[in-house]
């Protein structure tokens, strides 16, 4: 036993790291746009640029003097300005218009100008009739006090494929939430590596005071495609954690609730690429991903979305 | 085209007949010590100088001059024998050779000689055992990596790239039956024990008829008989594994057995440690196991049978446990992988002229992920849930081949393999109740027919010509795919030992492997070509020169080829196959790539003498092209290494000491690099943009390993070698894997961005310890 923890031992200790010093074929600094347009919300865009993807980042990669406008429905421009405390953000009082198509156009000195593909807004969010068993047995790997949530699209998902997420939210005392539900095993969407995929998006902040540290706090974000929904009269389901302490004393959850939004296909093309997935297994090594842009002659994703957030009864 | 055929075929076969009296003596060679039929032995007629060698099963025919010739039979390791009178014989003749140094490993085998064709090589086995290896354990398939035109993925793997191909383009045989994994401890070594094995052989250039289903290569393996003369076996004690061997005669010179089998070390300690009764904790379990077993039995002097078999697993399992009040629960994950082989083979001499052999053949691979809870609670019921999702394939089939020997001149080889593939990429079962597992569902059957025929066919004395012809016909899925694949082989003796041989093949490929991408366990799937992903198909064209020098014990050759291949599949960027892929998997895969190859080969070999090994280097170059990569340009294949030097030797000190030595050089591996990065609100640290496919290169890959071994005579008179070395020498950080780190500073804001590479493996030195009986 001694000899094989000395064979581990020696593994360990070989497995080294080495700077390389490779040949980048770094083409020059481009516009990078990121932003999200939120329907009934103002407009607001990051600008930032690209660096040599190899040795120190620029100390300011934001883009300050740029020029930002939106144009709507291939008639209406609006010019966007920058907010005062935030550097390379630029925002406006116009309100995001749902079914309107926005293209963002950039241009910046010593940049090439950049724009976006037109995007559309989700014009409507669809509704949802939520069941809840409420301190239900989880599944594999899941011990924890749960509820399990139906959920049932009354209206028949016909039209042309939409992408949509769901966000569960269980309030505890003190504004504590937890927020990692799981698809349960008949949960279609959740079982087709076509059809769904997980994100994690912060929603707040807390301190600890112990540690003298403020952390971040991220939900889990359920992302599907609206072909894959099954009929009006057959759920899709979801375990959330309702409960936190022992299996046989919970503390149980105040309110759960329930964000639903429509988002542009590229949210769910990011999300699919951008979050570690909690099924299967996580490959040491996977060959490089392209990065997604919707952006002309630049980088970054202009995404569109539409939600409404329910109480869940 | 066959009309010509036909026509050289009969006036080769009967120009001799017709003019002169002749006589046609066949039989088999076999080891007089352990009765294990010797491949490519040598018989020759003393008038007319004529050379026939044994073939796979021993077994020779000559025509010779009925009066007045004598045969002589050799091998190399071997006391040469003479026949003359053959009408005191009776026929077939059962030769056997005696030894030339009963110290030396028995079944010594030549590197393959001018007969083979040109791209083939044999690897000895007793100088297979020689060469150093990590942490001890001898690996046939990382010994071919020292051959030219072969070369390894990351540090540690075990699949092979050979001309430019990658590990599922290499039809791995186990006496006679494919090999679809062919990996313990996640691709570290190989799961051919060397030391139930017989013979190695490699084709890479121009294939015989009697292969097919793969584009780069045949990987020939053969056990050994066992030995038909006496009991005895080997215990072998080594740090990964250890391994203990058992043959010897159920009926002397009739029938005999042969049984070896391995187990991990790290699985037997795992099962020494005694599990806690209370508390929590967790708990990593690894371990793998491999057993040959094979029964000959010798039913007369023209008929004998073969049941080989095979069996290896690994097992990995992580597991959560927690024990309190007499309850106890399991959280466990695991990954599970092995094959099953069976091969029934019947071998017959029906005539002086004509040797067959029937064989039925079953081979099995599984991989398996695993997820299970267990709740033991002494109140209640015992509550067990398991989800087990598997990707595997199982072959059952036939073979017959026909060796016809027409004349000296002439022999042709003919036959048809039938398979029938039952393909389960990704089958779930699990005791939930869920309508999505349906256990039946995604099973892909898929039959397989070839026919094939292979003549040789010596135009003059010096110059041989191997015609040949595959023909395979591939249903699945109410899809009947059939394409003729045309074989030309050509040697051509020149004075002064110099030979020149070309060749060419067209392969076709209708399985396609679905694998973790670079380095991890197991979780690979096999699935059959489709409507929507068609068979890959290869051409090469091979030529060789090679030159013999006899008084040095010298052998040279030069080979240089250009392959084409089409229908390749690659992966999408960043395709994660988990498990959940389901039968989507012909829509992700990007489809109807091609891919070009050229190289040059050079190997200086030494086969015998006190110091022997053998020195090669490889110059190649291997491109892809999709029209959905890097723009529809031809990028470089990951493994495509420009230059690949390897050197092999031993050398014997005395009658007891051997030192050995292997050093590799590869250029390193082409990785895909990013060509500008940006940062946004949402991403939490820098996001890179790729364009261009392998655009950038890891640095090269060398390492020098050394190794002695002494031969030992114990107390009991009993032969043993210990074997002790240095694996990676002079300590060479060799890549395994690019890792790109965001540096931080104190309130996490990145700062910088550094390339790594990852290196496993150190100077490892090793140990073995093998004792036979």
């Amino acid at each position: 036993m001694k000899f094989v923890c000395f064979l581990l031992l020696l593994f360990v200790l070989g497995c080294k790291e080495t700077n390389l010093d490779l040949n980048i074929p770094y083409s020059g600094d481009k516009l990078v746009l990121w932003g999200k347009l939120k329907a009934g919300a103002p407009a607001r865009i990051q600008v930032t640029k690209t660096f040599n993807p190899a040795g120190a980042i620029p100390l300011d990669i934001s883009v300050a003097d740029a020029q930002v406008g939106l144009l709507i429905n291939d008639k209406e421009y609006i010019e966007l300005f920058s907010a005062p405390n935030e550097k390379g953000i630029y925002i406006s009082d116009h309100v995001i218009q749902p079914g309107a198509t926005y293209i963002v156009k950039v241009s910046a000195p010593m940049l090439p100008s950049a724009e976006s593909a037109p995007v559309f807004i989700p014009s409507e969010v669809p509704d949802i009739k939520p069941l809840r068993i409420r301190n239900v047995p989880g599944e594999i790997n899941h011990q924890t006090p749960q509820d399990l949530v139906d959920l049932y699209f009354p209206k028949k998902q016909t039209e042309a494929e939409k992408y949509f997420t769901l966000t569960f939210l269980s309030y505890y005392e003190k504004d504590t939430v937890s927020a990692n539900p799981y698809g349960a095993t008949d949960n279609i969407p959740a079982k087709e590596e076509d059809c769904h995929t997980w994100a994690y998006e912060k929603i707040s902040a807390y301190r600890n005071d112990v540690a003298g540290i403020t952390f971040d706090r991220f939900a889990s974000i359920f992302l599907m495609k609206s072909t894959c929904l099954p009929g009006p009269n057959t759920p899709i389901k979801f375990y959330i954690e309702t409960g936190k302490g022992s299996l046989d004393n919970p503390q149980w959850a105040r309110k759960v609730t329930m964000r639903i939004e429509v988002v542009t296909k590229e949210a769910f093309d990011y999300a699919k690429i951008e979050y570690d997935q909690p099924e299967g297994v996580d490959h040491l090594v996977l060959p490089p991903q392209r990065a997604l842009t919707n952006i002309k002659n630049g980088y970054g994703l202009i995404f569109a979305s539409n939600e409404k957030v329910i109480e869940i009864p | 085209m066959i009309k010509y055929l036909i026509t050289i075929l009969l006036f080769a076969s009967n120009a001799h007949t017709v003019f002169s009296q002749k006589l046609t003596i066949n039989g088999t060679v076999r080891d007089a010590a352990n009765g294990e039929l010797l491949v490519g032995a040598t018989v020759q007629d003393s008038i007319s100088q004529t050379v026939v060698q044994t073939n796979a099963y021993g077994f020779f025919s000559l025509e010779i001059p009925a009066s007045r010739s004598s045969i002589k039979i050799s091998f190399v390791g071997y006391t040469p024998q003479y026949i003359q009178d053959f009408t005191k014989h009776k026929f077939p003749l059962d030769i056997k050779l005696i030894p030339a140094n009963f110290l030396k490993e028995l079944t010594v085998k030549e590197v393959k000689n001018k007969e083979a064709p040109v791209g083939s090589l044999s690897i000895p086995m007793n100088k297979l055992k020689l060469m150093p290896a990590l942490l001890g354990e001898v690996d046939v398939l990382k010994a071919l990596s020292f051959t030219p035109g072969v070369s390894t993925g990351t540090e540690g793997s075990a699949g092979l790239y050979i001309r430019g191909g990658t590990p599922d383009q290499n039809l791995i045989l186990l006496d006679e039956v494919p090999v679809y994994n062919v990996t313990h401890l996640g691709g570290f070594f190989s799961v051919f024990n060397p030391s139930s094995l017989k013979s190695v052989d490699l084709y890479k250039g121009a294939f015989p008829a009697r292969y097919g289903g793969r584009l780069a290569s045949v990987i020939d393996l053969a056990m050994k008989d066992g030995n038909n003369q006496k009991f005895g076996g080997e215990v072998g004690i080594g740090i990964l594994n250890q391994n203990l061997a058992l043959e010897g005669p159920i009926v002397k010179n009739k029938a005999s057995f042969i049984v070896s089998g391995r187990v991990s070390t790290l699985g037997l300690s795992s099962l020494l440690r005694p599990k806690k009764s209370s508390g929590y904790g967790e708990s990593r379990k690894y371990r793998f196991y491999d057993l040959n077993a094979k029964l000959n039995y010798q039913i007369s002097k023209t008929d004998q049978i073969y049941l080989s078999l095979y069996n290896g697993f690994d097992r990995f399992m992580y597991s959560e446990w927690s024990a309190n009040d007499g309850r106890e629960t399991e959280t466990s994950v695991g990954n599970n992988w092995g094959n099953t082989t069976a091969t029934l083979r019947y071998s017959k001499i029906f005539s002086q002229r004509l040797f067959a052999r029937f064989i039925l053949l079953y081979s099995k691979y599984t991989s398996e992920l695993t997820n299970s809870f267990e709740d033991n609670n002494p109140n209640t019921e015992h509550i067990r849930l398991y989800r087990n999702t598997n990707a595997g394939v199982a072959d059952l089939g036939g073979k017959v081949q026909f060796d016809y020997f027409l004349s000296n001149r002439t022999n042709l080889k003919f036959g048809l393999d039938a398979t029938r593939h039952s393909f389960s990429p990704f089958i779930t079962k699990s005791n939930y109740s869920s309508p999505h597992d349906d256990t039946g569902k995604l099973k892909f059957p898929a039959t397989q027919l070839d026919f094939y025929a292979d003549a040789s066919i010596n135009i003059t004395h010096n110059l041989r010509f191997n015609p040949g012809i595959r023909y395979s016909l591939y249903h699945v899925n109410n899809r009947t795919f059939s394409n003729p694949e045309p074989r030309l082989g050509l040697n051509w003796s020149l004075p002064a030992n110099w030979s020149i041989k070309g060749g060419y093949a067209i392969m076709n490929q209708y399985v396609h492997l679905l694998t973790n991408n670079g380095f991890g366990f197991g979780y690979d799937a096999w699935v059959p070509s489709t409507d929507k992903v068609t068979p890959s198909r290869s051409s090469q064209l091979s030529i060789g020169l090679y030159k013999n020098l006899p008084q040095l014990g010298l052998d040279l050759s030069l080979e240089g080829y250009i392959k084409r291949m089409k229908n390749l599949i690659d992966y999408p960027d960043g395709t994660n196959f988990s498990g959940l892929l389901a039968a989507s998997w012909d829509d992700i895969v990007i489809k109807n790539g091609v891919g070009r190859v050229k190289g040059i080969e050079v190997m200086l070999s030494r086969k015998s003498g006190r110091f022997n090994g053998w020195v090669s280097y490889t110059l190649s170059k291997s491109e892809r092209k999709f029209s959905e990569i890097n723009g529809a340009w031809w990028f470089p294949m990951k493994y495509d290494r420009r230059h690949l030097l390897a050197a092999t030797a031993n050398y014997g000190i005395g009658r007891k000491w051997t030192l050995s030595a292997s050093f590799i050089y590869q250029t390193g591996h082409a990785v895909t690099l990013p060509e500008a990065a940006f940062i946004t609100e949402n991403s939490n640290g820098p996001r890179f943009i790729y364009d261009k496919r392998n655009n950038g290169r890891m640095p090269a890959f060398h390492r020098l390993d050394i190794g002695a071994s002494k031969s030992v005579v114990t107390p009991r008179k009993r032969n043993a070698q210990l074997r002790l070395g240095v694996y990676n020498a002079y300590n060479r950080n060799n890549p395994l894997y690019l890792d790109i780190k965001t540096e931080r500073n104190r309130d996490f804001v990145p700062t910088g961005i550094t390339f790594k590479q990852v290196s496993f493996f150190p100077i490892l030195p090793y140990i073995g310890y093998t004792l036979k009986f």
